[in-house]
């Protein structure tokens, strides 16, 4: 076999063969790479990338074009590309994905959109480009503080709002009438401090003619997830002029008294049978149905709500959704403060931190226009990306198009906007989703009476500890809480006569806010 | 001639092991590297937040485990869990259901075999779906919409107290084909004589499964015994679709409270010295099985 001499010449031929073929390989896979990403074309080409789970990648395109058409005419230069990511089926696989598109320069996105709640967390990986340098300020100016917030790190923005939601109370208005919560032919409520909300969930619970009826719902425990945290909790902690996080400091609080409150308002709304852990485990699907279906009396819920579930078009719509369905804004612990809070989310459009400096200005002037008052109501719009939410500049209620947003009474035209100004959000730190966990349980565990308000406290303390460290955590004591007090408060603190504090009390309320205050 | 013969033997052997080298390197790839890393970072302050840069801590984190309360309660449900639906619900139930099977009509047999395989061969996640369409109090579930059609008031069978008792309903229900198809194949491995005889002396059914056939199922037992204990020890999927380990802890099995530590808080260092424990609790009660339950 070795001494054939028919076999080597056709071997060496056969090597020839595979040497050039490979040198050819190289040369044009060098090619096409120097073309494609080191020589320049005199194209620009802007990435965009938007969740494809709840809207199709094509609704997405038709937007951005749609939105920025004209900017397009002025750029003629600039190729408008959607990159997706497809396939990606549910918001946590959105951010797997954009993970992996962000882990390098050649597949990120130049623009993308994301949930607000993770600008902290991108800003600190170093994927967000600040773009205070690149946008105009007025266009900073223009937008609810309560949104940029949530994408500013240290004073830098990170992002441009392209929708918010914030969160309220609904109330059935039949049932509050039933229950003598409003008298016949009123259905405007607002409760202007928390005693007023239990003891309207008290009336409904002790009237006869209403049994079987929820009187509250509050969102608790770890099956709702955020919304025990966000829609839930948030939204009354905030009522006490304490929160989750100190800036100054940058510690987390294990312990204040806004926490002890809070805890304490879900200790009585469940254990009086105002809530029932059942029902507020359940998602918002369920408890607007039951709320709709005349099962619930009153719920602590977000604004998406309505353009999800009640509006026309959406999974439940209800025809004069103002005659049956009330809404009113949630108050602070006594009152006090600037009276009420929401809860502020959204999303939001980012640009990516390592596309070339010189390209940064021509991104910037992309996104704003892409952002610009008309489209974000635009992109809130049913049937679009962002449907059920509401824009983000302040503009935008003097805008035409702004009432196709909201429930058509003319009283619920402005209502989800203007609370706004009432907005809080959760802290813009990468720690928050471990807070947020260590939060749920404490509620299950206090809501199911597994533990005492002060234990489960401890607990979270704990838990706080042993995953930031004791150096950031931050234990505040007393039970005061540090929002300018209603003059009911007021007299109760200066008078710290608790006698003439209930009688004055009494007067104003029921005798249910003896028990509540007594707690 | 016999040197020959000894030679290709050992060189079989030889080819074995190196037919089986790929097997060996998966294994410590695959099986091996993750357990020795499980170990690895349970000793250390390891964190989702940042996961290049960590501390070792010694055995701080099962030290803060052990005084955990939520630990603690966790442990507790978990052992509970094992010893209901795996032990008593599973083997108990399946070794009897299996001996009623074969003393029954062929035909009802067949029918009643595929159902319970039915159930065993459902996916988690459906099953857990469905059980929670059972008996869910609000939306109300299948169970409640007929107890409050016949007049009868609902009952939530998720709440706090009641919800480790359905979870153990599901999880038996799951499991019982596999217990089922163990004993039904140890029962007829069984030598017909042994029965017959019981039969001529009239023999009870009740005596005649307790005192004739459940011990000679020995090695049936042992099989199911470990293969449903590390089953039940593993469970996650069935339990978390249908309660998530709620309400209130009250159904937070040991695997739930480690993706809770892991997923929610970020704690992988805790999160693993809790797998490490599952780890230990299925080597210590397998041993005390095959010591206790001396098969011939």
């Amino acid at each position: 076999m070795e001494n054939n001499p028919d076999i080597k010449p056709k071997s060496k031929l056969l090597t020839y063969i595979v040497i050039v073929i490979m040198i050819a390989a190289i040369v044009g896979g060098g090619v096409v790479y120097y073309y494609s990403t080191i020589h320049k074309s005199s194209t620009e080409t802007i990435s965009i990338a938007a969740p494809t789970y709840y809207s199709s990648s094509s609704t997405w395109e038709n937007f951005v074009n749609n939105a920025t058409k004209s900017w397009q005419a002025a750029h003629p230069n600039v190729k408008i590309k959607f990159i997706g990511p497809f396939g990606a089926s549910s918001e946590g696989n959105y951010y797997t994905k954009l993970d992996l598109l962000t882990s390098s320069k050649s597949t990120a996105p130049s623009v993308m959109l994301e949930d607000m709640f993770y600008t902290a967390t991108y800003q600190h990986e170093g994927i967000l480009a600040p773009l205070n340098s690149y946008v105009n300020s007025s266009f900073f100016s223009n937008t609810y503080s309560s949104a940029l917030g949530q994408m500013t790190v240290n004073g830098t923005h990170y992002g441009l709002p392209a929708t918010v939601t914030d969160t309220l109370i609904y109330y059935n208005i039949s049932l509050l009438q039933k229950a003598g919560v409003l008298s016949s032919g009123n259905t405007t409520w607002q409760p202007t401090n928390w005693t007023q909300i239990m003891n309207a969930a008290q009336k409904v619970n002790s009237t006869s003619t209403l049994a079987g009826v929820t009187p509250l719902n509050i969102y608790e425990g770890v099956r709702a997830d955020e919304a025990s945290s966000f829609t839930g909790f948030e939204g009354l902690l905030y009522g006490t002029g304490h929160g989750l996080y100190n800036f100054t400091n940058h510690k987390w609080y294990g312990n204040n008294p806004g926490l002890n409150e809070t805890l304490h308002f879900y200790k009585t709304a469940f254990s009086k049978k105002y809530a029932t852990s059942a029902l507020s485990s359940t998602p918002y699907v369920t408890v607007g149905q039951y709320m709709q279906k005349g099962k619930l009396a009153i719920g602590i819920d977000g604004s998406w709500m309505y353009g999800y579930q009640w509006a026309p078009g959406a999974q439940n719509p209800i025809n004069n959704f103002s005659k049956y369905i009330g809404v009113a804004k949630i108050p602070t612990i006594n009152g006090g403060g600037n009276g009420f809070n929401t809860m502020v989310g959204g999303w939001g459009w980012a640009m990516y931190n390592n596309i070339p400096t010189s390209e940064k200005p021509l991104v910037a002037s992309f996104m704003m226009a892409l952002d610009n008052t008309s489209n974000q109501i635009l992109v809130n719009e049913p049937h679009n990306g962002l449907a059920g939410g509401l824009p983000t500049a302040k503009s935008a209620v003097n805008n035409p198009g702004f009432s196709k947003l909201v429930p058509g009474a003319s009283y619920l035209d402005t209502f989800y906007a203007k609370l706004l100004k009432y907005g809080s959000y959760r802290p813009p730190v990468s720690g928050y989703p471990t807070v947020s966990s260590a939060l749920q349980t404490a509620m299950s565990d206090v809501v199911s009476g597994h533990e005492s308000v002060s234990s489960a406290l401890s607990a979270y303390d704990s838990t706080l500890v042993s995953s930031f460290g004791a150096s950031h955590v931050q234990k505040m004591s007393g039970s005061s809480p540090s929002i300018q007090p209603s003059p009911a408060y007021s007299n109760y603190q200066s008078n710290k006569n608790i006698q003439t504090f209930f009688y004055g009390y009494f007067t104003d309320t029921s005798i249910f806010t003896y028990n509540y205050i007594f707690w | 001639m016999q040197t020959a013969i000894n030679r290709k033997l050992n060189f079989k052997k030889n080819a074995i092991f190196l037919i089986l080298i790929p097997t060996f390197i998966y294994l410590i790839i695959f099986f091996i590297y993750p357990i020795y890393l499980s170990f690895k970072y349970s000793f250390t302050n390891i964190s989702l937040y940042d996961i290049s840069h960590y501390t070792y801590i010694g055995f701080s984190n099962y030290v803060d485990l052990f005084k955990s309360h939520g630990f603690q309660n966790s442990l507790y449900i978990t052992l509970l869990f094992l010893l209901v639906s795996a032990i008593f619900g599973q083997m108990f139930l399946g070794s009897i259901i299996a001996y009623l099977l074969t003393i029954t009509q062929k035909y009802f047999k067949l029918i009643v075999t595929t159902i319970i395989l039915i159930a065993w061969a459902t996916p988690q996640v459906t099953a857990g779906i469905m059980w929670y369409s059972t008996l869910s109090y609000i939306p109300t579930g299948t169970i409640n919409f007929f107890l409050s059609s016949f007049g009868f008031k609902s009952i939530n069978f998720l709440s706090t107290k009641t919800a480790i008792y359905s979870i153990m309903l599901a999880n038996i229900w799951i499991g019982l084909g596999f217990s089922i198809l163990i004993f039904l194949g140890g029962i007829q491995n069984i030598n017909p004589s042994i029965i017959k005889a019981s039969y001529m002396d009239g023999t009870k059914p009740f005596t005649r499964f307790f005192a004739i056939i459940f011990p000679l199922l020995k090695k049936s037992i042992i099989t199911d015994l470990l293969l449903i204990t590390l089953f039940t020890l593993g469970t996650f999927t069935l339990i978390y679709v249908l309660t998530a380990g709620g309400p209130a802890g009250s159904t937070n099995l040991l695997t739930i409270y480690q993706y809770h530590t892991a997923f929610s808080l970020f704690s992988l260092g805790f999160a693993n010295a809790i797998g490490v424990i599952i780890i230990l609790i299925a080597i210590v009660l397998s041993t005390i099985y095959l010591r206790f339950i001396k098969v011939e």
